[in-house]
């Protein structure tokens, strides 16, 4: 159990504009029960299905205004579902400001190189691959070992301790899958040959949404996707979008070059070599990266803000960082008024907390899992497998997904196949990829609930939306802290 | 020098004459407008921030600019 502090959307007293369930809830429902007897919540479920969530109050600050309440991390997610409106904050204490000096060792310790492996990286036929990335791990635990890229010969030499390697990750930039081996003491050289990607191989993705026998969604929804820009790419149509990026072309939204962003928009609207969750989506793009660089939160909000003028009806946002942020949790929030759901990534920190603006109530955070079997032997993915297991054991949350009660949902994850730029294909893992494959389910699964969509896009909407898409979730047997409710699916 | 967003947090129009006017008395150069009047995108010198704060009132404000990067999976050597 823990405690939060439940607010409506804005502001900290209800008004005009708060969802009259947010307003009952705070006034009316909760009041009587501030002298801390447990309250027993109807949960939003599928069909058939009861669940009932308790809530403590444990204080109130004003009759309409915020609420401090005990509830289970486990039900978290069910809450935010099942209430929507809410801005949920987890009760949080402060120290006192006293300076603890640390002593700092510095580790200068010289790694006692002494050995030379030449590696040798080609595809299947033998042809050299170039500018594939290598890493060998002699201490995975204190990341120690070495790494390189391959010359136009396909060549690399990393210096090692010893001959013993614990791991090497093998990571092409797109057209092959990687390679993974561990635990295998090394020669003087090493040939690698990478597998080309097959783009009818049946991914995770593929699995649980079986995009290639889907039709195009109906409905026009549209998807705003914040980050290094979209295409351009044949099976990819982007409808419109700006590069937020200070002093860029604010016409120039295709991809800075790095391919995340147009990964991200396949796995949402791909169609033609590969398909998207939902083909036929309208595919806005809102460039925040600069070529090599970080995105400033400043170009975050400004994204945000033109997709909610552009009447964008969902967002997909596949990054993060530790820590709050009040600039782009207000924008978040003038999204959420105006009708619009924001899909955020957990993070990929091996199990750490969820990332901002995940982990921000009203946000949908999501979490990567990944399937036994939806990979190729040998490859990088194979490295992501770690308990727990699904009620499906083939079903597992990827090792390097953050979770906590924040988690919204999850989605597949891990070796997942979409466009690249210059019309290339190529696989990724991340909560970066689960995050667009919830968005597009939810785009698919809204687009067949017309009057939602055409309802005022006020804070309303995004709560209907909420409620809708809460039914559509199947837990695949997770705790909550690692799926949430669970991962949409289709009816 | 840094990169500080100042934000309107209030209820109703933010004052942009007030506005214009502080960034006039603090000689703070705008760096990006394109969200004004409610966000503004500003840079100061760290030691100025105790001066402007106060000029603003409880109604907007002044969040550091922060970073945000590509999420990769990629294993990596630690740099010693």
């Amino acid at each position: 159990m823990a405690n939060f502090i439940l607010l409506p959307a804005t502001q900290t007293q209800t008004n005009e504009d708060t969802n009259p369930k947010v307003k009952n809830f705070l006034t009316t429902v909760l009041e009587p029960a501030v002298k801390s007897e447990s309250l027993k919540l109807s949960a939003r479920m599928p069909a058939k299905q009861e669940k009932k969530i308790s809530v403590k109050v444990l204080d109130s600050i004003q009759e309409d205004g915020a609420k401090l309440v005990q509830l289970s991390d486990d039900e978290l997610a069910d809450f935010r579902f099942s209430y929507p409106g809410f801005r949920i904050i987890k009760e949080k204490f402060y120290k006192k400001a006293i300076i603890y000096h640390e002593a700092i060792e510095k580790k200068a310790k010289k790694s006692q190189v002494n050995n030379k492996l030449q590696i040798t990286v080609t595809d299947k036929a033998g042809n050299p691959l170039k500018d594939i990335y290598i890493v060998a791990f002699t201490d995975f635990a204190n990341r120690l070992g070495d790494s390189g890229t391959t010359t136009a010969k396909g060549k690399v030499t990393l210096a090692l301790k010893g001959k013993r390697i614990q791991r090497m990750y093998v990571y092409p930039e797109h057209s092959y899958w990687g390679y993974y081996r561990a635990s295998f003491t090394a020669a003087a050289s090493l040939h690698i040959a990478l597998t080309s990607i097959d783009i009818n191989y049946k991914d995770v993705l593929r699995y649980f949404y079986p995009t290639a026998s889907w039709p195009s969604i109906p409905a026009s929804i549209r998807v705003g996707i914040i980050d290094t820009g979209v295409g351009p790419h044949k099976d990819l149509v982007v409808s419109g979008g700006m590069n937020c990026v200070k002093d860029e072309d604010p016409k120039d939204f295709k991809d800075n070059g790095e391919g995340h962003g147009t990964h991200v928009a396949g796995i949402i609207g791909a169609s033609g070599g590969v398909h998207g969750v939902a083909a036929g989506v309208e595919i806005f793009s809102y460039r925040v990266f600069p070529v090599g660089k970080s995105a400033s939160n400043f170009y975050i909000m400004k994204a945000i803000n033109q997709a909610i003028l552009d009447k964008c009806d969902l967002i997909n946002m596949s990054l993060g960082e530790e820590g709050e942020d009040e600039g782009i949790i207000s924008y978040i929030k003038q999204a959420y008024n105006a009708g619009v759901l924001c899909f955020c990534a957990n993070g990929n920190d091996d199990r750490g907390k969820v990332n901002f603006p995940a982990s921000y109530s009203l946000s949908v955070a999501v979490s990567a899992m990944g399937r036994k079997k939806t990979f190729p032997a040998s490859v990088v993915e194979t490295s992501s497998i770690k308990a727990p297991y699904g009620k499906d054991k083939a079903n597992f949350i990827a090792d390097f997904s953050n979770i906590g009660p924040e988690t919204d949902v999850t989605a597949p994850g891990v070796g997942i196949i979409s466009t690249f730029p210059d019309d290339r294909y190529a696989i990724m893992d991340g909560t970066s990829m689960a995050c667009p494959a919830a968005t597009g389910m939810a785009a698919r699964l809204l687009s067949a609930a017309p009057e939602i969509l055409a309802m005022p896009r006020t804070q309303a909407r995004a709560d209907e939306m909420l409620k809708y898409l809460s039914v559509r979730i199947r837990s695949l047997g997770f705790k909550p802290t690692f799926e949430g409710k669970g991962m949409l699916l289709s009816e | 020098m840094g990169n500080y967003i100042l934000q309107y947090i209030g209820d109703g129009t933010p004052d942009v004459q007030q506005v214009q006017e502080i960034i006039h008395t603090c000689h703070l150069r705008i760096v990006d407008d394109s969200l004004s009047p409610r966000t503004i995108l500003l840079e100061l010198a760290e030691a100025d921030i105790a001066k402007v704060r106060p000029e603003l009132g409880t109604e907007w404000s002044l969040t550091p600019e922060k970073e945000y990067h590509v999420p990769d999976t990629r294993r990596k050597i630690k740099k010693g």
